[in-house]
């Protein structure tokens, strides 16, 4: 996992840098002067969090290139996790746009299809019943409000 | 005491309250029965379900579910050798062998009957213990605060993932996510890169839906369809003699389930491998230890119930989460507007000891439930993944959406689930992240007063008794890694050592 844990490390440590550069834009009171301004514990933090940061970057450093990544999914799967993803924030999308009721039927099959699943009969099953029996809880039984779009 | 003890078995008696604890326990127990799902996932994903709740009851809900879904995780662990939660991977060791015999009820049933008497040792201890801290506590000024809350997150070093530095680096990001917003002290907003929504802060409950649930979702696409199928036939329970034989251990791994569930950050994960380890330690037959004995299973279990309780001690106590899911637990007391702290024995009594009475209520539930409906519970594994998974991710959706009625939090908890699975990829688990959020604004608002109160001096936390005391208590907690390694290897190394649990997220 080496390269791939420096890779990750890396990019925490400009995000980390980044965040500590903004903390220079907060705005700053002309009243209080005291040293614990706005800025002043993000600073700290992002300081104790760069400095964990460097720890794993050293780490890998010193591994080397003999603990490059061992762990590789295979292609099926990252599949499978790209599209699950893409297809949740679609369905985030859904929910305000088409309706929170719509829109669960519409994730749940789409989310068997992607995992692969074929029986149609479950599908239409799961798709239709679920939907209605969790629109049913939240909206009758504990009268929560659900996101509304353009149909139910 | 015990009148207030009295007035909260009266609480519970109450139908709606009762009820509550009923549905929290089975729910604990099918979801601790399912591998993947979680008890701070479930109780994250329980929260939006409590809104419309008293208070009592929708905390009695979560407690209850806590101890259902740590007993529940046993149930996998001896039947498909996969532990339903992580806390139940040491039970794995003797509890799929003895299944394996042919004992498979015997297994279930000695489990059962552990983790009731863990889980009732440490509600009395916490009855007793929490008040006496929340008294200490009450004296606490904000340079002792600022020490305990750090103590919690050096506690960090040891939970989660296996490496030190990315717990600690974990608990950092969840601090800073704390930071977001509106700054208390000086009125002006941070990170909120112009949206509006982000001036109020981050709430907890999307963080912690998305990265206890929907982090869980996209692991389970990596995995692929699933379904489990169980060939082994429930029957029998363990005899008196069994049970009597196994009375050393359960007292020990009663006092270390506990004493492991009070540090702030430590969960049932490490009680019960410390507890498997001591008991193989004792035995007069460690060799037999990992071939299917009632002794190995009753260890493990009863010190990941024990933990249950010890966990809630700082969490009511003090506001410092003894574990993940209390970190979760802590969040919904929030949202039902009962601070956790040594306040909330004195503004909230009624609730604090209601949730007591609900919890030995849920021990003698699960009891009586897992004693009588084991072979019931363990036919939820046959859900399959590819059906279960989707409708986790449709809660956690409408689940969020209901917080503030507000499409804002759903992106929070979308963006935290897709972040968290590549977290954990990389060796990140979601609870330091979250206990780091929870202690976050503590650990700033404290820090700040103290330097604001004793003129920007940084030297007040090492004059103050209590506040040296916790920063010495962190140091330890930063090395113990360290402790843990030489626990792992007492014994010639022969038990299992606790990072074979994996993630530990409880």
């Amino acid at each position: 996992m080496g390269n791939k844990d420096l890779r990750m490390a890396i990019m925490m440590m400009v995000i980390f840098i980044v965040l500590f550069g903004l903390s220079f834009t907060f705005q700053k009171s002309g009243v209080l002067t005291t040293h614990t301004t706005a800025a002043f514990f993000p600073r700290v933090v992002l300081s104790v969090a760069m400095f964990l940061t460097l720890i794993i970057i050293l780490q890998n450093l010193r591994k080397g290139a003999e603990a490059a990544a061992k762990h590789s999914k295979d292609a099926a799967a990252t599949r499978r996790v790209v599209l699950s993803m893409i297809w949740s924030i679609l369905f985030g999308f859904g929910v305000s746009f088409l309706g929170t009721l719509v829109s669960m039927g519409l994730y749940i099959g789409g989310i068997m299809l992607i995992w692969g699943f074929r029986n149609w009969r479950v599908i239409a099953a799961n798709s239709l019943i679920t939907p209605v029996v969790v629109y049913l809880i939240f909206k009758k039984v504990l009268l929560v409000q659900l996101p509304a779009g353009i149909l139910l | 005491m015990f009148e207030q003890l009295v007035i909260g078995f009266m609480t519970i008696a109450e139908p709606t309250n009762f009820l509550a604890v009923l549905m929290g326990v089975v729910g604990g127990m099918i979801l601790g029965a399912m591998p993947g799902l979680t008890a701070p996932m479930g109780c994250a994903l329980l929260i939006p379900f409590t809104y419309g709740m008293e208070p009592v009851a929708a905390i009695t809900m979560l407690v209850s579910l806590y101890c259902g879904a740590t007993y529940g995780g046993s149930i996998a662990a001896i039947l498909v050798h996969a532990p339903g939660t992580p806390a139940a991977a040491a039970t794995t060791f003797d509890g799929y062998p003895l299944a394996q015999k042919g004992q498979a009820g015997k297994a279930l049933g000695m489990a059962c009957i552990s983790s009731f008497i863990g889980g009732f040792f440490s509600v009395i201890v916490l009855i007793f213990l929490a008040p006496v801290l929340a008294n200490i506590a009450i004296k606490f000024g904000p340079a002792e605060y600022f020490a305990l809350a750090i103590f919690g997150l050096s506690m960090l070093s040891s939970v989660g993932s296996k490496s030190t530095v990315k717990n600690l680096l974990g608990g950092t990001i969840g601090v800073f996510i704390a930071c977001v917003g509106m700054d208390e002290i000086s009125g002006f907003s941070r990170y909120d890169f112009g949206i509006t929504h982000l001036m109020d802060g981050i709430s907890f409950i999307p963080v912690m839906i998305g990265l206890f649930a929907a982090t869980e979702v996209f692991r389970q696409a990596e995995i692929g369809m699933r379904k489990v199928a169980i060939d082994r036939k429930i029957s029998g329970l363990p005899s008196w003699k069994e049970i009597k034989s196994v009375k050393g251990t359960l007292l020990r791994s009663s006092l270390i389930g506990t004493f492991i569930g009070i540090l702030p950050a430590e969960g049932g994960t490490v009680a019960s491998f410390i507890g498997y380890n001591e008991a193989k330690r004792f035995s007069k037959t460690p060799e037999k230890f990992g071939t299917g004995i009632i002794e190995g299973i009753a260890a493990p279990e009863c010190a990941n119930n024990a933990a249950t309780g010890g966990s809630m001690v700082p969490t009511m106590a003090l506001g410092i989460p003894g574990s993940g899911t209390t970190a979760v637990i802590l969040g919904a007391l929030m949202v039902h507007g009962m601070r956790p702290g040594p306040l909330l024995f004195v503004q909230h009594t009624q609730e604090v000891y209601g949730v007591f009475a609900g919890m030995f209520v849920a021990n003698l539930l699960f009891l009586g439930l897992g004693l009588g409906g084991a072979k019931l519970f363990s036919q939820v594994l046959r859900v399959p993944n590819y059906v279960l998974s989707p409708i986790i991710l449709v809660l956690c959706v409408v689940g969020t959406y209901a917080l503030k009625n507000n499409m804002a939090d759903v992106w929070i908890m979308l963006i935290c689930g897709l972040v968290g699975y590549k977290m954990k990829e990389y060796g990140f688990t979601a609870a330091p992240i979250v206990l780091g959020l929870v202690l976050g604004e503590l650990i700033e608002i404290s820090l700040r007063r103290s330097l604001i109160v004793f003129d920007n001096n940084p030297l007040i936390f090492f004059t103050r008794p209590w506040s040296v005391a916790l920063i010495i208590l962190t140091v330890l907690g930063l090395c113990s890694p360290l402790i843990r390694s030489w626990l792992d290897n007492r014994g010639n190394g022969k038990g299992p050592a606790l990072s074979e649990a994996g993630e530990s997220e409880d």
